[in-house]
């Protein structure tokens, strides 16, 4: 006879239950996968973006100080050696090495890459040779200021450049860059927040006949909300592994070309990490589930 | 089987649908409600099902007041018995089978279990050919049947059937009355609201007469009075 208490069903029955009203209702259901995965897509690129161009950064600034003193044309042999002693004297100095002309111009025809038949007609003598001297990262900002004043005053030297402040301006800018990411990111969850919430209504406003005709029949708790539930969780994996597909292709268009044009950012470009995926699936997950359990909250006051 | 005292009624606004209605059914009885339209017919089923609550009075059915029924209790009480409505409610884009069916899964059978039960409730109702046809191309009779089976499908104590043949053509309305009445030979109570007057004049059974939200017994006197 009739059970009496809530029944329990297999987990067969709300998938069964749950793939049924997706495949009813095509239309809608591709509308809210194609919702989810723009939020998805959205959160993904800001995520994308923000880790590489944190990495970056990450990188530069691990380096310490470098300072290239780039010396006169024709300077001796001798005056080099004598530099790089006086140099290498600063208890602060990790290590000074002289780049030649000829060394510098092939540094810069690697670093051109595809570019590098802009040289063409130009020859190693445009060209400085120099000192790299390398700093360690504890050296402060007064005792730099000294060493750049003193070294500048050298004779042989034309001319001192070093990474630290164009890194701090660039930290300065990542900053500001950081803000306008965050607000971005949640202006597009306010906007994909509300598209998905309107696309879910729409879903549970098709779903009303089922609704109707499972409470006439006494279902309630799981059995009454769990394949709704389950249909929003399968939108939110599908919606949420397509824009994970989306951003893989992108990835892969832009990330070539880039590399090409500026080297060094081959070592830190890549793309997002298993973990961070993973976090974009389970967010698409959540949101489907959330938003069918908004949209069902319609039904919630029927009797 | 169900028993009301002085049950009322009354929706936001002031509409008052029903006045002190009182009356038993026994079990295994069967009871025809009639009356004009807006006289109270169809608030009263619903509030028999659960579908409304009383604003006043009390009402056992089932063993269940009606006063007190939250979630769980009012599911379990619609899973005892079986409710068919004017233009039986199904959900269109599943077969015919599983519209039957689903109520047997919700009562806790299992798939092919249910299926099963579903497939000889259809028998009954004459409706086996088109178990796998999608409910959107039925005829308005055949998706009375349907509701007729959906609602016997989970064998209840009590069916409440809410002008059952109402806007159907004269056969399908024969068949779903001659269904009703099978329903109850087997034993089932049925309570059976209809203003259809080939309807009542097909049943030999007692009859409650709705009026103005007050039901009154066939006989009395005020009936005719009032009407």
């Amino acid at each position: 006879m009739i059970k009496s208490t809530a029944s329990r069903q297999p987990i067969s029955y709300y998938f069964r239950r749950a793939v049924d009203s997706i495949l009813a209702t095509p239309f809608i259901a591709t509308v809210t996968i194609a919702s989810i995965a723009v939020s998805v897509l959205l959160a993904g690129a800001l995520l994308l973006v923000g880790s590489n161009a944190y990495r970056t950064i990450q990188g530069w600034g691990a380096t310490g100080v470098d300072v290239s003193i780039y010396l006169d044309r024709g300077i001796s042999e001798e005056r080099v050696i004598q530099l790089k002693g006086q140099l290498s004297s600063d208890p602060t100095v990790l290590g000074v090495q002289y780049v030649s002309q000829d060394e510098a111009w092939q540094f810069l025809a690697d670093n051109l890459g595809d570019s590098a038949d802009l040289l063409a007609g130009l020859d190693a003598s445009i060209l400085p040779p120099s000192l790299e001297v390398s700093l360690g990262r504890s050296v402060d900002d007064a005792h730099l200021d000294e060493l750049l004043r003193a070294w500048n005053a050298l004779e042989g030297v034309d001319d001192v450049q070093y990474n630290r402040q164009w890194i701090q301006r660039l930290r300065n800018a990542m900053g500001v860059v950081r803000w306008v990411a965050w607000a971005l990111g949640a202006l597009a969850l306010i906007v994909s927040a509300i598209i998905v919430a309107a696309t879910f209504q729409l879903a549970a406003f098709s779903r009303r006949e089922e609704m109707e005709v499972l409470r006439l029949v006494g279902a309630v708790g799981i059995v009454y909300w769990g394949p709704v539930l389950v249909a929003g969780f399968i939108e939110g994996v599908i919606g949420s592994c397509a824009a994970l597909g989306l951003l893989v292709i992108t990835y892969r268009f832009v990330a070539a070309p880039l590399v090409s044009e500026l080297p060094l950012l081959a070592q830190t470009l890549d793309f997002l990490s298993t973990g961070q995926c993973l976090t974009l699936v389970f967010w698409g997950a959540a949101l489907g589930v959330a938003g069918s359990w908004m949209g069902m909250q319609r039904f919630a006051s029927w009797r | 089987m169900i028993r009301l005292y002085k049950v009322c009624k009354e929706f936001a606004g002031g509409r008052v649908a029903l006045r002190d209605v009182s009356f038993d059914v026994s079990a295994g009885e069967m009871v025809l409600l009639t009356g004009p339209s807006g006289s109270g017919k169809s608030v009263l089923v619903k509030i028999l099902f659960g579908a409304e609550a009383p604003t006043d009075g009390q009402g056992i059915v089932n063993g269940r007041n009606l006063a007190r029924l939250d979630g769980p209790t009012l599911a379990a009480l619609r899973r005892e018995l079986g409710v068919v409505s004017q233009g039986s409610r199904l959900i269109d884009r599943l077969c015919v089978l599983d519209n039957v069916a689903v109520a047997a899964e919700v009562a806790g059978e299992s798939r092919d279990a249910a299926r099963a039960r579903a497939a000889d409730m259809l028998d009954m109702v004459g409706l086996s050919d088109v178990a796998d046809a999608p409910a959107y191309v039925l005829s308005a009779g055949e998706r009375q049947r349907v509701g007729l089976a959906r609602a016997l499908v989970n064998r209840p104590s009590l069916l409440l059937a809410d002008e059952p043949t109402s806007s159907l053509d004269p056969d399908s309305a024969e068949l779903i009355i001659a269904l009703l009445k099978d329903v109850h030979r087997d034993g089932t109570t049925v309570l059976v609201a209809t203003h259809d007057e080939d309807a009542l004049a097909s049943f030999d059974c007692r009859t409650l007469m709705m009026y103005q939200g007050r039901v009154f017994e066939e006989d009395d006197a005020r009936i005719a009075s009032s009407l």
